[in-house]
């Protein structure tokens, strides 16, 4: 486990010298660089053609030698009877052990919720953590489950530091049950977390066992641009809190918005997976946070208006505005794409960027899965494999088209789940782990449970 | 007789008085847990009052955040600029969390943003929920839907409140008057610059002029939405804003108190009946004993109520408990005193009866002494004034007062026995001795006395000696007295009967037989008490002391044997005396 642990920081800090060295060759120390690719940069002539427009940020390493940003935290933890035993033991190693890698002057507030709420630690100054973790071990469970409490009571305690541009603020629920207290449905709490996404703030949430409404939680991350992690096994907590503090300390940029203009004859035409909003020929994307070392994408169906051949259009502008977390002052970078056209079939296939191909392809898999849950609620177990497979089928297509041996994989994949599905149904296992994993890509989610 | 009957009254005057304290108890404690009743029930009642004026003032501050969130949203869309309504528009709804969408509509109700054109499902909701209905119901194509009421009847003033809800207004206020999301302290910039989206050109503008507008709580699907609408003065768009619940919901707990008073418990319920914030002690399950319910202005939040809980009293400290404890203690009080005075007056009783016995003992004792002295003194007279000149006269009158002298040593000998035996002082020697021999030799030297008495002597001893340890002296003092009791009460049947059994494991039995008139079946036992004579014509008739038994049963015991009385088959009575 060391030494494991020992060469993938090894090869971070190779990663990060290279990337740190390639950033110094082009532009200064950019928290964050702005790409905007294409599924083709070259078109066929004279059709109607849709293309896949992906804008990425990529998050810069934090320079070894600069302190990172502090965090502000709010730890929600479920304390209802449900959390009895190993789960509440576990739970609370996993937030001690959060603790211990907390800097004295992050903030750090604690707390708990079963039939009502309870601020154990209001919103504070690490410090030395002594008090703090006593009151940790103190928790022991009992009553019912306040979740919306829970969550804005943290998000309350976040609040108090909100103003501070230094700290990162982050609310980390941790629940195992339904809701059964206050508003309790994925809506309600998706607006919330739509609500706070204003305010900057990220709910991460961490679902516990097989009895949370996995709707609700991911729908709180996603709207929230939070984490979301499901956890079968309570060993798995500490792992997972540790993978989720890393991403909150590794924060970058905050407050980072992207918008995209499109010119006369391009019309976008929806968001893949990341959420976003269409105005005519704009485009926008919130995200409350960038971190060191990860792409963020978004993906932008378009349609094209046919053009002649060896024509050429500025196909898109992405200008995104951040917040840069180390030197806290305002950042905008903007960027352009140009597409070419052609009558040149294979030259077509050739520009093709298999990448953005395979992006589009897991997010568009990540909806059909979402589609075929909600027909699965519906007990139409055909009706959902047949969604999956057709998916498949645009997959290979594509894959068989521009040969991009990576579709070929997810198609196959993609059909192997639907026979399971026609096979043995969908047990409340699986809904969790493909309303996870559907979150965690629409999100880019770099640390996954499973 | 007088004695025991002063001892009755005074017990009995200790029973009225103890009777009296009782019933007194009882009295004050039946008067005291009436006033304790209704001093609980007073304190209930002022609980109560306290409860149903902190719900009413929870119920107050939620309207005043509610007012606040209206009017400070109201007040901004009024502000924007006409001309550049939809960039505004656009940057509110996307920066201030109490936004759920910004629509402008027409002023017949269609509705003109947000336009339907992405993928976006919260616009698409926005159009699927309210097209239809601001087209057939929207508040402002009504004239008479006057003007703003926001300053008239939630801004109530003069109310006073708390810190906790006066910082959770304050924020609101900010909030809901922000256009954009930009925090105070970042936008005054100290030290870090400030932020390239927060749009200098958009500060609120004065607008000079009036505006109708209102606040339209709409349920739709279900669900509870909160529009707030202005239409300013000359402009055709109509502005509004659906207000983001999950946003608002969160900061009303500001007005539910932080910590509510012991034993209460305050609940902030929405329009299904569901809880949304709670303070304090609340009941999990049933949420009907509210002790009271005050609805919230439904021109605010229509259907949502505060509810407050009292718990019940602690039954420890019910007034029907302490009247009972207290009974309790009096009648254990009363029962004591009672109890011990007739414990006082037995023994009281007792120490007369044994006074009576004792003046009776020496009484007899002094009677019996008296006989054989007399004797002594008329024989030992007779003898010193020389008048009896005959030898044989002489000799047996010196004979007589030889024998009244051993009468009275015996008597003494009784006496000081007694004494030894009452106060466990006697020691006995135990030695080896025959039983048949000692009772032949005790026999013979009181056969002149049972001669005397005119009783014949029947033995019935066995011809081998019966070897046992015993007290010899005790052994005779036994007999002694058994005989003497027999010469005493039985000389009439002329016959006295001893005979002696051995038993096969050890030890023997002893029978001293009379004809006489018997000891009647209730008395076999008494007779062996200390001063007990069986009747009082007796005790006229012949005299004596009452101890001879009692002593005789008393030394049997103490040699490890036993004295009983049985009657005699043909007349008479039979002390039979076992030795181990």
């Amino acid at each position: 486990m060391k030494t494991k642990k020992y060469f993938s920081r090894l090869a971070m800090a190779l990663g990060c010298a290279a990337l740190f060295v390639s950033a110094f060759a082009k532009t200064p120390a950019e928290p964050v660089n702005l790409r905007l690719e294409f599924d083709r940069p070259v078109l066929p002539a004279d059709s109607m053609e849709t293309v896949i427009v992906k804008v990425a940020l990529d998050g810069a390493r934090l320079p070894a030698n600069k302190k990172r940003p502090p965090v502000n935290l709010a730890l929600v933890i479920d304390r209802s009877s449900s959390m009895h035993g190993d789960k509440i033991v576990k739970a609370r190693e996993a937030a001690l052990e959060m603790l211990s890698r907390l800097a004295p002057d992050d903030r750090l507030a604690v707390i708990a919720y079963d039939t009502a709420v309870e601020t154990l630690v209001p919103a504070q100054l690490v410090g030395d953590g002594r008090e703090i973790a006593e009151v940790i071990r103190s928790i022991r469970p009992r009553g019912m489950t306040a979740l919306f409490g829970g969550v804005s009571q943290g998000a309350s305690e976040v609040r108090k530091a909100l103003e501070d541009v230094r700290f990162s603020h982050r609310v980390i629920l941790l629940s195992d049950g339904q809701a059964n207290v206050g508003p309790n449905s994925p809506d309600e709490l998706g607006n919330l977390g739509s609500a706070l996404m204003k305010e900057g703030i990220s709910v991460t949430t961490i679902g516990l066992g097989l009895g949370y409404n996995e709707d609700l939680m991911t729908r709180l991350a996603q709207r929230s641009d939070g984490n979301t992690y499901f956890v079968e096994s309570s060993d798995e907590l500490p792992q997972i809190f540790a993978a989720e503090l890393g991403d909150v300390l590794n924060v970058v940029a905050r407050r980072v918005v992207v918008d995209v203009e499109f010119p006369e004859g391009v019309r976008p035409l929806r968001f893949v997976g990341r959420e976003g909003r269409i105005d005519g020929r704009r485009a926008h994307v919130r995200l409350n946070q960038v971190y060191g070392g990860q792409e963020k994408f978004a993906l932008i169906e378009v349609e094209v208006s046919s053009r002649r051949k060896n024509a050429r259009l500025p196909l898109a502008t992405a200008r995104v505005n951040y917040e840069d977390a180390l030197n806290m002052r305002p950042v905008t970078r903007e960027a352009r794409g140009e597409v070419r056209f052609t009558d040149d079939h294979d030259a077509v296939v050739k520009s093709a960027n298999q990448r953005v191909q395979a992006d589009y392809a897991l997010n568009r898999a990540a909806e059909s899965r979402d589609v075929a849950i909600a027909l699965m609620d519906e007990r139409k177990p055909t009706a959902a494999a047949s969604e999956l497979r057709a998916r498949a089928a645009e997959m290979r297509s594509v894959a068989d088209t521009y040969r991009n041996k990576q579709l070929l994989e997810l198609a196959a994949k993609q059909e192997a789940e639907a026979a399971r599905l026609e096979r043995e149904g969908m047990s409340n296992e699986s809904r969790k782990l493909y309303r996870a994993q559907n979150a965690q890509t629409a999100n880019q989610q770099s640390t996954s449970s499973r | 007789m007088t004695t025991t009957r002063r001892i009755f009254v005074y017990w009995f005057l200790l029973l009225v008085a103890a009777l009296g304290v009782g019933a007194g108890a009882w009295w004050l404690l039946q008067r005291e847990e009436s006033r304790l009743l209704v001093r609980t029930e007073a304190a209930e009642a002022a609980r109560r009052a306290a409860a149903e004026a902190r719900a009413t003032l929870v119920g107050e501050n939620v309207e005043l955040l509610v007012g606040d969130v209206r009017s400070g949203l109201l007040d901004t869309l009024t502000n924007f600029a006409e001309d550049e309504l939809a960039e505004s528009l656009d940057a509110w709804e996307s920066s201030n969390p109490l936004v759920r969408t910004a629509f402008l509509a027409s002023s017949t109700g269609s509705l003109l943003r947000p336009e339907v054109n992405g993928a976006d499902d919260e616009r698409h909701g926005f159009v699927r929920r309210f097209s239809t209905l601001f087209r057939t119901q929207s508040p402002w194509r009504r004239p008479e839907s006057a003007k703003s009421r926001a300053d008239g009847d939630t801004e109530r003033a003069s109310r006073s409140n708390v810190a906790g809800i006066q910082s959770a207004r304050r924020e609101v206020q900010v909030l809901s008057q922000n256009k954009l999301y930009v925090p105070a302290e970042r936008a005054r910039g100290s030290g870090a610059p400030k932020v390239a989206y927060a749009d200098e050109e958009s500060r609120p503008r004065a607008q000079t002029g009036l505006a109708r507008s209102g606040w339209w709580p709409v349920t739709v699907d279900g669900r509870l939405h909160l529009l707030g609408w202005v239409w300013p003065d000359g402009t055709a768009r109509v502005r509004g804003v659906d207000v983001e619940l999950a946003a608002l919901l969160p900061r009303l707990a500001g007005a539910l108190p932080q910590e509510a008073g012991a034993g209460e418990g305050y609940v902030l319920r929405d329009e299904k009946g569901r809880t949304i914030h709670q303070s304090g002690i609340v009941p999990i399950q049933n949420l009907d004993t509210a002790v009271a319910r005050i609805p919230i202005a439904s021109d605010l939040l229509p259907g949502w109520e505060v509810l407050a809980f009292l718990e019940p009293p602690k039954t420890s400290s019910s007034p029907l408990s302490f009247f009972w404890l207290g009974a309790l203690l009096a009648a254990v009080l009363v029962l004591a005193i009672v109890t011990s005075g007739w414990l006082l007056l037995r023994q009281a009783r007792r120490s007369e009866a044994d006074a009576v016995q004792k003046t009776s003992f020496v009484a007899n004792v002094s009677h019996e002494f008296k006989t054989p002295l007399t004797t002594i003194r008329l024989y030992s007279e007779l003898l010193e004034q020389g008048r009896v000149a005959d030898a044989n006269k002489q000799s047996e009158y010196l004979r007589i007062i030889g024998r009244e002298t051993q009468r009275l040593a015996r008597l003494v000998n009784n006496a000081l026995d007694f004494s030894r035996l009452e106060e466990g002082r006697k020691k006995y020697q135990r030695e080896n001795c025959d039983l048949v021999e000692e009772l032949s030799r005790l026999l013979d030297a009181l056969t002149p006395r049972l001669a005397e008495a005119g009783m014949r002597l029947i033995r019935k001893l066995p011809e081998s000696p019966l070897m046992l340890k015993t007290d010899r002296d005790a052994l005779e003092q036994i007999l002694l007295n058994l005989i003497e009791n027999a010469c005493k009460y039985a000389a009439s049947g002329g016959e006295l009967e001893v005979s002696v059994s051995a038993y096969e494991e050890g030890g023997a039995e002893v029978r001293v037989g009379d004809r006489g008139p018997g000891v009647p079946a209730a008395e076999r036992e008494r007779i062996f008490e200390k001063f007990h004579r069986v009747d009082e014509s007796l005790t006229a008739e012949k005299s004596g002391t009452g101890l001879g038994l009692s002593i005789a049963r008393q030394l049997a015991r103490g040699l490890g044997g036993e004295l009983r009385c049985e009657a005699r088959p043909g007349g008479g009575a039979v002390f039979v005396l076992t030795l181990p």
